[in-house]
């Protein structure tokens, strides 16, 4: 116990003795005013809504119980591409997340349009390049072509409120996925 | 007074208390006084708040040790009090092994237990194949008031073992697996076989039958003959346990791991049956490595590696990994003819060059390939795609590639055979 | 099943509405204002439990004490007021173990027996603690000059921090 805690303890115990001497009868010879009363509740008060305002300050201790009765949790394949376009979006890693995103899409759209739609690597790169690749605009963009959107479907696309990062990728994924499908004609889909 | 910690949970009674002092002394009102009063008591009910010695004993029981796969197993939890003092409030998390999920009720206790008492959990767990040893129960005891709390261990040792049969799947037309470079491997090993290859002098040991009684008849002399051995062909089922194999296509499903052994173990026991001899390596940083054999001993060696090896488990490993060493040191074990039947979700391009890369070393390699992809994400549908462009790399390098999906294996099978013997 | 529902247990949430609702209902005894004070607090209680917030549960547990406050700076009774301070301490007790309990084992595990002994024990200091403080109250009847209640403050102030920790 630290000297300022038995010095608090002295002064409890013989202030409460006192005050059960005072109402029993026995005179202290001691005058209160309402001014030293005042004084008093406002202390007691300040120093209560202090250790009060400590409350807000402490955070809780407890222990963290875990969840056994998962299953060990593995990723879903392509988890890590949604964390890059998650940190394309946030403020730090803005811009390396933003450019694995679309030079991953880029690669896979080179290899989609040699694999599944025979084209020679080069014929595949000048067509990412003017965007003759897809049917979606959208998509043509987002992996560099200087491809125009119409009017139309830019209000259309402002309106529906997918002009994020993600929607432009998702329209890109789906763009990759009909390649060599001779399904070219949905780019205006959704 | 000095196990456990303090919650903080009472913190800022006291000020209450003040204030409410502080308000009664201020109005000159009794009753504040007297509620200030009973604040204070509180805080003495607090501060003389502790936690006795706490001494539980668990025992586990299962209703079954050794289950099949997607069998449900029961597990009854008992924690009883061998402590002097009453435990007020007891709160038990058991240990459940992490590839085992619980179907029914939670692993969880709460309660109060005098000492000497026993309290009961039951939940149910769904088996998986493996040897699944339970973690430390973890038990969180407070006080009364809630004031202070402790955390502590207990432990029981449970194991749950999962070994299915290697059954022989007569439906599944696994003899295709290999079909393409079927037929005995003939050496130029003198042996036993069938086709003649040449005599030599009597050794002692050898089998009568194989002596030459023409030559004995004839001279006198003692002589064996020897034919050309004959060597049935192996193949090594290689199954791709790296940590990024270790995915699946939602949290409750199979990871593609788990479906890679399951692949493996059906098809080592159709080989077996059908006379290879087979051998089963782990691709991955906990090294397995079964040499291509034969027989019911064999069998039995298998069947427990995978179902008890830590490298086929289905949590994913930690070790560290170095995979070209890794496929160094297969090549260096794979006899020059073994063909290699190689177990992999192909999720990154590196499942991809380890078939390339034996299939160049002259091992016939045929990839099966459980697809782990969803179309549930952005990353899901690309991941998709990507798998897509490595099976369709695969086989244009020659490589064959089984492609297994949701339908059962023999289904997958039958339809890449069909494109197999185009 | 593959994960708990980490939200306040039924059991609890329960009882802490309960006797919420009880010592509003006492409070209506003493003005009007603490009584809607009491319902606004109950109101706040209900919603820490069912947002699952430790925080709201403390705000209810503060307005309850305003209500509290008001009622006895405008003279209420005694007992009402005593009564109403065990009823709102147990309610706000009551409702952060509900959330404990929950965060520990979940709204799936059965945790009825663990939260009826907690609430036995709280309520059994809580009566004794009223009746000890109530019977000093009785004992010192008849108006006691304000030094002793000074005194006793100050002894209480200097104790309340030798206690806390």
């Amino acid at each position: 116990m630290t000297l300022a805690r038995r010095l608090f303890l002295l002064v409890g115990v013989v202030a409460t003795a006192a005050g059960f001497a005072v109402v029993a009868g026995v005179s202290l010879g001691l005058e209160l005013t309402d001014i030293f009363l005042g004084l008093v509740a406002a202390l007691a008060a300040l120093q209560g809504l202090r250790y009060v305002q400590r409350r807000r300050e402490t955070p809780m201790n407890t222990t963290v119980t875990g969840d056994p009765e998962a299953r060990v949790a593995v990723p879903i394949p392509g988890s890590d591409f949604d964390d890059d376009l998650v940190s394309a979006m946030g403020r730090h890693t803005h811009w390396a997340a933003r450019k694995r995103v679309v030079d991953r899409l880029e690669s896979r759209a080179t290899q989609a349009l040699v694999a599944r739609d025979g084209r020679a690597p080069e014929e595949a790169a000048a067509l990412l390049d003017t965007g003759g690749w897809t049917d979606d605009p959208v998509a043509a963009r987002f992996l560099g072509a200087s491809v125009s959107i119409p009017l139309r479907q830019r209000v259309r696309l402002f309106l529906s409120g997918q002009s994020s990062l993600t929607d432009r990728a998702g329209r890109t994924v789906a763009a990759i996925e009909r390649i060599g499908t001779d399904d070219d004609s949905t780019g205006e889909r959704r | 007074m000095s196990r456990g910690f303090d919650t903080e949970r009472w913190t800022g009674l006291d000020g209450l208390v003040l204030v409410a002092a502080g308000a009664g002394v201020f109005t000159r009102e009794a009753s504040l006084l007297l509620a200030a009063g009973l604040g204070v008591v509180v805080l003495g009910y607090v501060r003389v708040a502790a936690i006795p010695e706490v001494s539980l004993r668990i025992e586990r029981d299962l209703s079954d040790a050794t289950p099949d796969p997607d069998d449900e197993v029961e597990v009854t939890l008992r924690v009883t009090n061998e402590g002097s003092g009453t435990l007020f409030d007891l709160r038990v998390v058991d240990g459940v092994p992490p590839a085992l999920g619980v179907a029914d009720g939670p692993a969880r206790l709460g309660t109060a237990l005098r000492p000497g008492a026993t309290a009961t959990a039951t939940y149910t767990v769904t088996a998986v194949r493996g040897e699944h040893a339970w973690d430390e129960t973890v038990v969180v005891v407070r006080d009364p008031s809630g004031a202070v709390e402790s955390r502590e261990t207990v432990s029981a040792e449970t194991t749950l073992r999962c070994e299915p049969e290697l059954a022989a799947t007569a439906d599944l037309p696994l003899r295709g697996l290999t079909s393409k470079y079927a037929g005995r491997v003939e050496t130029d090993v003198p042996g036993s076989g069938l086709e003649f290859a040449s005599i030599r002098e009597y050794r002692h040991g050898d089998p009568i039958r194989r002596i030459d009684w023409n030559r004995r008849a004839r001279t006198g002399e003692l002589a064996t003959v020897e034919f050309r051995e004959e060597r049935a062909a192996s193949v090594v089922l290689v199954v791709d346990t790296r940590p990024e194999a270790h995915v699946a296509p939602g949290d409750e499903a199979e990871t593609a791991v788990e479906r890679s052994v399951d692949a493996a173990s059906v098809a080592f026991s159709a080989l077996l049956d059908s006379g290879d001899s087979v051998g089963v390596a782990a691709f991955g940083p906990d090294e397995c490595w079964l040499a291509p054999s034969s027989g019911a001993d064999h069998r039995a060696r298998a069947r427990r590696l995978f179902a008890t090896h830590p490298a086929f488990a289905p949590t994913p490993p930690d070790g560290a990994f170095f995979p070209s060493v890794a496929v160094r040191r297969l090549r260096r074990r794979l006899a020059s003819d073994a063909q290699v039947i190689f177990c992999s979700p192909l999720v990154d391009d590196y499942g991809v060059s380890v078939a390339r890369r034996l299939e160049a070393y002259g091992h016939a390699v045929t990839v099966v390939s459980p697809d782990p992809t969803t179309t549930a994400t952005i990353g899901a549908r690309l991941a998709r795609i990507e798998r897509d462009l490595r099976l369709r790399e695969l086989r244009r390098s020659g490589v064959r590639v089984l492609d297994w999906g949701d339908e059962p294996l023999g289904v997958a099978l039958a339809r890449a055979e069909a494109g197999w013997s185009r | 099943m593959s994960e708990i529902t980490r939200k306040p247990t039924r059991t609890g949430t329960a009882m802490a509405l309960s006797v919420a609702g009880l010592t509003t209902f006492t409070l209506g005894f003493t003005t009007s204002t603490a009584a809607v004070g009491g319902l606004v607090a109950t109101v706040a209680l209900a919603a820490g439990l069912f947002r699952g917030s430790r925080r709201i549960v403390d705000a209810a547990g503060g307005l309850f004490f305003l209500s509290l406050l008001f009622a006895g700076a405008t003279g209420a009774g005694t007992e009402a007021l005593l009564l109403a301070a065990l009823g709102s301490i147990l309610a706000w007790d009551l409702a952060e173990n509900a959330h404990s309990v929950g965060e520990h084992l979940g709204r799936e595990t059965d945790t009825l027996r663990l939260e009826l002994v907690h609430a036995a024990a709280t309520l059994v200091v809580l009566a004794v603690g009223a009746a000890v403080v109530y019977g000093a109250d009785r004992a010192a009847a008849g108006g006691q000059p304000i030094t002793a209640v000074v005194l006793l403050l100050v002894g209480v102030v200097a104790l309340v921090t030798v206690v806390t920790r």
